[in-house]
């Protein structure tokens, strides 16, 4: 489904990515942990357009998607949402995702018709359902609590019927109980819809619990990869990240 | 149901027309439909910029280029004695509307400060060629010679009713055009591209293609606002592609009020009505001028419209917050 | 200043008189009073570029109107009737000119036009009254084809103020005796940079080359307009050492340039030959006017040398407590020729008006022999007083002026419209 082969990108002298290979299964759930400045949100920035690698190569679906610009990748079927929540503020919540539907439809030029009165409206009342927005369809983003706010960041990348979606973050910022919400939300959403789903994670306790694969970032690089009580037991990786972890908690 | 929105405009549209209409057979004092006719030209002027500024988040300073485009080419269409006036008007808003495509192509790929410099830029080349084209342009001496208005269907504007009507109904016509473009889903994409340009190519809109119909539509709308000029004041000067003319239409947005539709018209209503009386009153203008700026921009911290409207929003919604906690929003329809 | 205080008394008595009602009017869409033809005040529409850079040229040029109604005013009007001007400020835009015009014909029922614009404006302003047929005067626009292009003319519309065409063949005339006479061969030019000075040094030069074939010419030099610093023009003319400069600059621009020219002592080095240098407010702002500089005759009390123009000078800096300038002179003209119309006609008609004032021979302190015509065929003036002379740097600063020949004038000048396709 995605296959990344070799992909590596510096900042000046900074490695950020290097040499990371990795395939993605299709309707796979998958996490990619490391710690702080492992190049997790680089490697999704590579691969969704964002930026363009120094090299190696992207291949989803059998295409070199390589170096394609943010909406092209957008259009071959990659969605993705953000570490930090990336709406439109002055955009109610039902506006946000009615747009985002119309987009996916290469609806957006119209210009005879009624943006309040449109068809694609019904698709946008549906995941507003998906992800318990319903109430707040009238409420414009910037108002919104910060939970639904990541909450509609990945309803909007959803709206697009990704095959492949990426999350970066999906509980950054969230307390304990908001946490839980939104990641059995996100685990009932792969099981309905079953695309490729990728996402960044700090917290062990939910990677361990959904994720079907589990891979290391470290320095750039692939530390380790395999199912999630492999990684609970690999010593470099206990060592280089859940160390950390563990002594803290140990305290 | 979509259709009856736009018949509902156009309903609206009729009725506004008709009481315009009105005003040449309750008064004879054809100075009021010159008045009429200059809000028409910069309103249009001030509407259309708001498409870029106030929608689509582009601050354009070189709108006057288009204003100044449409003035010129219809005045020059029509001294070639060739065509009629809707002919004229036709092939000028495709002029224009050509020429703002090139200049968005250019401009679109620079970011905010650039795209604003180099708009202005653009705008002292069309200045500089109306300059130094003397042959075909009249130089700074403008387009002289006059306009010919040849009567068709009946309709002969150099009768200042007949001119007042036209100018109207065009306009009104433009403002239903220009307000269907804001509701419709394109409308909505350009707000996207406002508010958040990166997440908007993230959710697969292909921003720069719509950066260049925004300006594109606009420039098209400001071209009608400088012909509506040119028959006016039966010429083309220079003066109309000015940056000074681009300012003002800044100004009359900031004075009306970006973020509501009408906004703009109602700068530009404010901008020459205040023109008209202090000329009439007093030499000094442009201390008038700064002391209004400063109420708005001391007082009110927005344009009058803006004011006006978000005050009452602000008010109903503290209102219903004391009365009822609403659970589900009013426009919730149970599925 | 006097002028103000002037000025505000007839628009005093014009706020007094309808300002509230058309103030109602123009807010609320109530219809203006629609007043008979043949009574009340006869209502003349002004309008000047009073603010900004130019300001003089609205200022100097309404004393120059004003003057001239209060005579008549004082003098008990038409059977009684008073002249009524309205002035307003175009701020040099040709649409608000355009405007503010038709406003004065449409709002406030104006019997004629006094349009006291530069030349875009007056464009404007004509396009205006050909459209509504108002009886207009342009002052101030020296643009020839304002009347010499019969495709701009219009039969409702003159001028009483220099051309460009008369000005040019006067300079050129003037400029190639002095080079026969001081055989002065190598020439530089220095124009503002727009339609204006490169117009006028084309035709200087055409008409010099006409009267002296054997003159060379060296560098053209631009300074754009209202440029503050002329060292650039300065170094250039150092370096080329020219016999003679002419230069077309004009206003704060001259000035600026003699101010700046004198620190490095060029007008000892050359002769140099200003068209609009002989104006006294221009030549009282030099600090140090150099003496021995050619110049046309803007407006010098000593030109034409009668004691009607002197004692017309010395009235005026009574009044305003400020001298007249050019435009003054063509402004008083101005008024005078729609006055001596309404005499004539013995109304305020303009359509009247405009069919005496063809060919009409006004007295005139500014006329060459002590009258002014306003030649039929093109409705503009001639037979005014246009010649060249050379400066001193104390007062009078031009006590002699040479006239150019009018014949000479009229000869070239049909040249030249034959040349252009105009007749």
């Amino acid at each position: 489904m995605l296959k990344i082969e070799h992909l590596t990108k510096s900042f000046g002298g900074v490695v950020a990515t290097n040499d990371v290979s990795l395939h993605f299964q299709p309707a796979s759930l998958s996490a990619i942990i490391g710690p702080n400045g492992a190049g997790k949100t680089t490697f999704f920035n590579l691969i969704t357009g964002g930026l363009r690698p120094d090299s190696g190569r992207i291949i989803f679906d059998g295409e070199d998607i390589t170096g394609f610009d943010a909406l092209t990748t957008v259009r071959r079927g990659i969605g993705r949402a953000f570490q930090v929540a990336n709406l439109f503020p002055e955009f109610t919540v039902r506006e946000s995702l009615t747009a985002a539907v119309l987009s996916h439809r290469q609806q957006s030029a119209h210009l005879l018709v009624q943006f309040s009165a449109v068809e694609a409206r019904t698709r946008a009342d549906q995941i507003m359902e998906m992800f318990d927005l319903q109430e707040r369809a009238g409420v414009v983003s910037r108002n919104l609590s910060h939970g639904d706010q990541k909450l509609l960041d990945i309803a909007l990348a959803l709206a697009l019927d990704p095959r492949v979606l990426l999350l970066d973050e999906p509980t950054a910022g969230m307390g304990p109980e908001e946490r839980w919400k939104m990641i059995d939300m996100i685990y009932k959403l792969w099981e309905d819809e079953r695309m490729t789903l990728i996402f960044i994670e700090h917290d062990m306790d939910i990677v361990f619990r959904i994720a079907q694969t589990v891979r290391v970032l470290c320095y750039g690089q692939v530390l380790a990869e395999g199912a999630p009580e492999e990684i609970r037991s690999n010593p470099d990786v206990i060592k280089a990240y859940l160390g950390e972890n563990f002594e803290k908690i140990a305290q | 149901m979509q259709i009856n929105t736009f018949t509902r405009y156009s309903v609206v549209a009729l009725l506004v027309f008709v009481v315009l209409a009105a005003i040449p057979r309750i008064t004879d004092d054809i100075s009021i439909l010159d008045t009429g006719i200059m809000i028409c030209a910069n309103g249009l002027f001030a509407l259309s910029l708001n498409l870029l500024v106030g929608r689509t988040g582009l601050l354009s300073f070189g709108h006057g280029g288009f204003y100044a485009a449409g003035a010129y080419s219809f005045g020059l269409l029509m001294q070639t004695g060739m065509f009629s006036i809707p002919a004229a008007f036709a092939l000028t808003i495709v002029f224009v509307a050509a020429l703002s495509a090139l200049v968005a192509l250019v401009c679109v790929r620079l970011n905010e400060t650039y795209f604003t410099f180099i708009t202005l830029a653009f705008q002292m080349l069309f200045y500089n060629i109306i300059l130094s084209w003397t042959s075909l342009t009249g130089g700074d001496q403008g387009l002289l010679g006059g306009i010919p208005k040849p009567v068709f269907l009946g309709i002969d504007l150099v009768n200042p009713v007949h001119l007042y009507l036209f100018c109207c109904g065009i306009f009104l016509v433009c403002v239903v055009l220009l307000y269907q473009i804001t509701q419709s889903p394109f409308g909505y994409t350009l707000r996207m591209i406002r508010d958040n340009t990166e997440r908007a190519r993230f959710l697969g809109v292909a921003v720069n293609r719509y950066k260049v119909a925004s300006f594109t539509l606009a420039g098209a709308f400001a071209g009608i606002g400088g012909m509506f000029m040119a028959l006016f004041v039966s010429g083309a000067y220079p003066s109309f592609g000015y940056w000074t003319m681009s300012g003002d239409g800044i100004f009359m947005i900031m004075l009306g009020g970006m973020n509501t539709f009408l906004g703009p018209l109602v700068g530009a209503i404010i901008l020459i009505v205040l023109n008209d009386l202090t000329t009439i009153y007093t030499d000094h203008y442009g201390l008038v001028l700064g002391c209004v700026i400063l109420v708005f921009v001391l007082g009110l911290r927005r344009g009058l419209l803006d004011f006006i409207v978000e005050g009452i929003r602000d008010r109903r919604a503290s209102k219903m917050d004391q009365t009822i906690q609403p659970t589900v929003p009013k426009e919730e329809i149970p599925r | 200043m006097g002028k103000t205080g002037k000025r505000s008394i007839h628009r005093r008595a014009f706020v007094k008189g309808i300002g509230g009602v058309a103030m109602v009017a123009a807010v609320a869409g109530f219809p203006a009073i629609v007043r008979a033809r043949n009574t009340g005040p006869i209502r003349i529409g002004v309008s000047a570029i009073m603010s900004g850079r130019v300001a003089q040229m609205g200022s100097s040029s309404t004393n120059g109107a004003i003057m001239r109604v209060d005579a008549f005013n004082t003098s008990g009007g038409l059977n009684g009737r008073m002249i009524e001007l309205i002035i307003r400020d175009s701020k040099g835009r040709p649409d608000e000119a355009a405007r503010i015009n038709r406003d004065f014909i449409n709002r406030d029922d104006c019997d004629m036009i006094l349009s006291l614009e530069a030349s875009t404006g007056a464009f404007a302003v004509q396009e205006v009254v050909r459209e509504l047929g108002t009886l207009c005067m342009h002052c101030l626009s020296e643009t020839s084809s304002l009347t010499a292009d019969p495709k701009l003319r219009t039969p409702n519309a003159f001028r009483s103020g220099r051309q460009g065409a008369h000005d040019a063949i006067s300079a050129g005339s003037y400029a190639a005796s002095i080079a026969k006479e001081k055989s002065l061969k190598k020439w530089m030019t220095v124009g503002p940079n727009y339609a204006y000075g490169h117009d006028t040094t084309e035709q200087f030069l055409n008409y010099l080359n006409h009267f002296s074939p054997d003159i060379e010419l060296g560098s053209q030099l631009w300074p754009k307009i209202f440029q503050p610093d002329y060292t650039d023009v300065i170094n250039k003319i150092l370096q080329e050492k020219p016999d003679a400069v002419f230069t077309c600059l004009w206003g704060g621009d001259l000035s600026s340039f003699i101010e700046q020219g004198n620190l490095y002592g060029l007008f000892d080095q050359a002769q140099y030959f200003c068209i609009a240098l002989a104006d006294y407010t221009t030549m009282a702002a030099v600090k140090h006017l150099p003496s021995g500089i050619h110049s046309g005759n803007r407006y010098v009390s000593t030109f034409p040398g009668s004691a009607p123009n002197a004692a017309w000078e010395a009235e005026y800096v009574r009044q305003f407590n400020s001298r007249p300038t050019n435009w003054s002179w063509e402004a008083a003209l101005g008024m005078q020729f729609l006055i001596e119309g309404i005499r004539k006609t013995g109304s305020s008609d303009g359509n009247e008006i405009a069919g005496v004032l063809p060919g009409m021979i006004v007295n005139s302190p500014f006329g060459v022999d002590g009258t002014i015509t306003m030649r039929a065929e093109d409705q503009t003036i001639v037979e005014y007083g246009t010649g060249w002379g050379v400066t001193q740097s104390t007062e009078p600063f031009m006590p002699n002026v040479t006239p150019t020949d009018w014949k000479l004038i009229y000869e070239l000048e049909a040249a030249w419209k034959k040349e252009q396709g105009y007749i």
